[in-house]
């Protein structure tokens, strides 16, 4: 019995010995772990792809009227089937190249778009992409129906 | 090699802390680099444009193609959409992006221009698909 006592004794002095000599220990294996699992998260579900879009800025509730001259302005009524300009439906390259040659002829020509309430959203995008092109920077938006 | 050299000194490595870290380092690019899908509450088909890269940090307004508007992925009537936006007032200089059907009448688009201008929330985006081939001309 005293044999066990003692042998007992000894086996746990040993393991206090041991668990001393080790020291305080960090395990990072489980941590490389979950960061490799975030890791692949974020590859599968992340996208690259940029959000692309047509910027344009509303004029604010308390803005002032814009006085123009009457050679700075281009006007447009977008149909389903093209862009009417002055009483002509055009295709988009025809309408392109009166968009440029107004906007070579008077510098800062402002493009007044008639959007009638039955023509789709895309014609709107449209045209807002071919003032892009040909330079025109100044667009305004009327509702043709309101006038 | 011969008994206490230098060699013998040199300790083994563990390599899983250099592994955490690089993993760590990943996982901060990736979180930093990605972008997740906005929320917009329903399917669309985009119009195509001329279009450049629209800003990460906006409002989501989708309009479906029998008119339903989704405000960040929920959806909500006209008159909440008034709420919605008088309630984020805070917020007005974030661009709001209009992801709207290609085939919408206008009617809704311009109903819904008219309901942002009286929030006061001007910068609008009109979402779109990049035209593939580029424009000749200009």
């Amino acid at each position: 019995m005293n044999n066990r006592n003692l042998l007992v004794k000894i086996l746990h002095r040993r393991e206090r010995r041991r668990r001393e000599a080790q020291g305080p220990a960090f395990e990072s294996s489980s941590m490389a772990d979950m960061a490799f699992l975030l890791l692949i998260f974020f590859i599968v579900t992340g996208s690259f792809v940029l959000r692309q879009g047509i910027f344009f800025s509303l004029p604010s509730k308390t803005a002032g009227a814009v006085q123009l001259n009457e050679r700075q302005i281009v006007e447009v009524y977008p149909q389903n089937n093209g862009f009417r300009y002055e009483s002509v439906v055009l295709d988009r390259d025809g309408f392109k190249k009166i968009l440029i040659a107004r906007s070579d002829a008077t510098k800062d020509s402002v493009l007044v778009i008639y959007m009638g309430k039955s023509v789709r959203y895309e014609r709107l995008v449209d045209t807002l992409s071919v003032a892009r092109e040909s330079g025109m920077n100044r667009v305004s938006l009327k509702n043709a129906d309101r006038g | 090699m011969r008994k206490g050299s230098f060699l013998n000194k040199l300790r083994p490595l563990s390599i899983g802390s250099a592994m955490a870290d690089l993993a760590l380092l990943l996982l901060v690019f990736f979180m930093a680099s990605t972008t997740t899908e906005p929320p917009k509450g329903v399917e669309v088909v985009l119009p195509i444009g001329t279009t450049q890269g629209a800003e990460q940090d906006s409002l989501y307004l989708t309009i479906s193609r029998n008119g339903d508007i989704y405000f960040d992925g929920t959806r909500v009537g006209v008159d909440n959409l008034h709420d919605n936006l008088a309630m984020r007032q805070g917020e007005k200089d974030r661009p709001v992006a209009i992801t709207a059907d290609r085939n919408l009448d206008y009617a809704y688009i311009s109903e819904v221009l008219g309901i942002l201008q009286e929030q006061d929330f001007l910068n609008v985006v009109f979402m779109s698909e990049p035209r593939e081939t580029p424009p000749s001309g200009r």
